[in-house]
């Protein structure tokens, strides 16, 4: 048996492995049809899309896409859901967009973020430090975890949240080094396409930055937090 | 809903009915999916509804990258997979003793694709087609029970990375050296990431591949077998 064969088995055998996980990510439509703004694009300009409700005098102001369905999960009948939690008070502080992720089975997630940073003003990939300082979490059925991501003085544009799940946490880059890998493969990544990559494209970009047997679930969302 | 509408109206299901809710309780609740495969293959429409709730998603994520994010083309394979998943149950051309279900379906998934694919670079328009009722899948469906044979390969393959045995087999360092090679990562890069010589990570990736060879031959395959077995589904 020649390498190459043994290695096309292997890449085969992952990826069976995959359909056997229950943790997957892309549904049809919603996600892909979502497009998430150039990275460069000029902030004022999407500034002037914020709602009236600003101006009107909220001291924070808080807004979710309901992309297709706000409570609808992203991924129907799988065992990882993101859900976002309705009812965000516009004063809430700090500003946070609140999301929930539930599992039938037990497991180890990390969640990764596409989302606005105000160093550069343009988008770029973040990892999710939990209550607790890691970037790794533990979720079971009982205990669900709720992912609290701070969108700053992100103006409305189309961030992703992507959530990895791995049966294992030692699947899952758990340390400095690794995710500095992870944010590197991530940020200096190229795309096929000249046009901003949508959902899926940087689903699969995720995916493919992280170790084999990891799956991700993408939940684009739309946020901005403004103080008055 | 409307592929699974679809789907229903495909395999003999009524054509209204819902997939269940996967938090519902249901007599299958609590058995392993290796149990719903008897019972689908028994002409038990609930636990065929447990198998596609559970590895549809799957499926479909591997189609979509095998054709670069087209939803509809993704969507009609899928379908095409389902029905013959369907159909291989239905006829006892699926043997649980030689392979999961969801490698079975990795299988029929796979070969769909590839006869798709085959088809529309012999035929432009088609491709140009993708999506309307005539896909060259339709012409020529794959043959369940033909994939067989790889099925149980790939089984013994996935064992070795992923089952109980795999750890008596090969290290972890190993493993993931080689899946990260299969993955296409190169060796300078899998070692800078690693913090290693490239020569640790090929010394890995031969180890690796050495025993990996041991173990399939130990386990009935040689060379000869395995290409028959790939040719099956390309």
């Amino acid at each position: 048996m020649k390498n190459d064969t043994l290695d096309k088995l292997i890449r085969m055998a992952a990826e069976a492995e995959a359909l056997e996980t229950e943790l997957t990510g892309v549904r049809r439509g919603a996600p892909s049809a979502l497009r998430i703004p150039p990275a460069t694009m000029s902030r004022r300009f999407w500034l002037a899309g914020i709602p009236t409700a600003v101006a009107a005098g909220w001291a924070l102001w808080i807004a979710v896409a309901p992309r297709p369905t706000a409570e609808s999960p992203i991924v129907a009948n799988s065992e990882v859901q993101v859900r976002r939690i309705a009812g965000l008070p516009p004063a809430t502080t700090p500003c946070v967009v609140t999301f929930d992720a539930s599992s039938q089975q037990q497991m180890s997630m990390m969640a990764i973020l596409r989302t606005w940073s105000d160093e550069c003003e343009c988008l770029s990939w973040q990892v999710h430090r939990f209550q607790d300082g890691s970037t790794v979490a533990r979720v079971d059925e009982i205990n669900n975890q709720q992912l609290d991501i701070p969108v700053g003085n992100a103006p409305p544009v189309a961030q992703l949240l992507v959530v990895a799940a791995a049966n294992r946490t030692e699947d899952l880059p758990d340390n400095a080094a690794e995710n500095k890998a992870l944010l590197d493969c991530l940020n200096e990544r190229p795309y096929a396409s000249d046009d901003e990559p949508d959902v899926f494209a940087l689903a699969t970009a995720v995916e493919s930055c992280l170790p084999m047997g990891v799956a991700v679930v993408p939940k684009p969302f739309v946020a901005a937090c403004r103080s008055r | 809903m409307v592929v699974i509408a679809a789907l229903a109206t495909s395999i003999g299901l009524s054509p209204d009915v819902d997939m269940p809710d996967p938090h519902a309780s249901s007599p299958l609740e609590g058995e392993p999916p290796s149990e719903w495969v008897p019972r689908a293959a028994a002409g038990d429409r609930s636990a065929f509804e447990r198998l596609h709730e559970r590895f549809a998603p799957g499926l479909m994520r591997f189609i979509l990258k095998r054709v670069d994010g087209n939803a509809d083309l993704a969507e009609e394979l899928a379908h095409l997979t389902w029905i013959a998943a369907w159909d291989a149950l239905r006829q006892g051309k699926f043997d649980s003793q030689r392979g999961a279900f969801s490698t079975f379906l990795y299988g029929v998934g796979s070969k769909y694709w590839l006869r798709h694919r085959r088809d529309a670079r012999t035929d432009a328009r088609i491709t140009a087609a993708i999506g309307q009722a005539q896909s060259p899948a339709h012409a020529s469906p794959a043959d369940p029970a033909g994939t067989m044979a790889f099925v149980e390969l790939l089984q013994d393959v996935r064992d070795l990375l992923f089952g109980e045995s795999g750890p008596q087999t090969l290290s972890p360092e190993e493993r993931e050296v080689l899946l990260e090679s299969a993955r296409g990562t190169s060796e300078r890069d899998l070692a800078a990431r690693l913090r290693l010589a490239p020569s640790t990570i090929n010394a890995r990736k031969q180890s690796g591949y050495a025993k990996m060879r041991r173990a399939l031959i130990g386990r009935g395959w040689n060379e000869e077998s395995v290409e028959h077995c790939l040719s099956e589904i390309e």
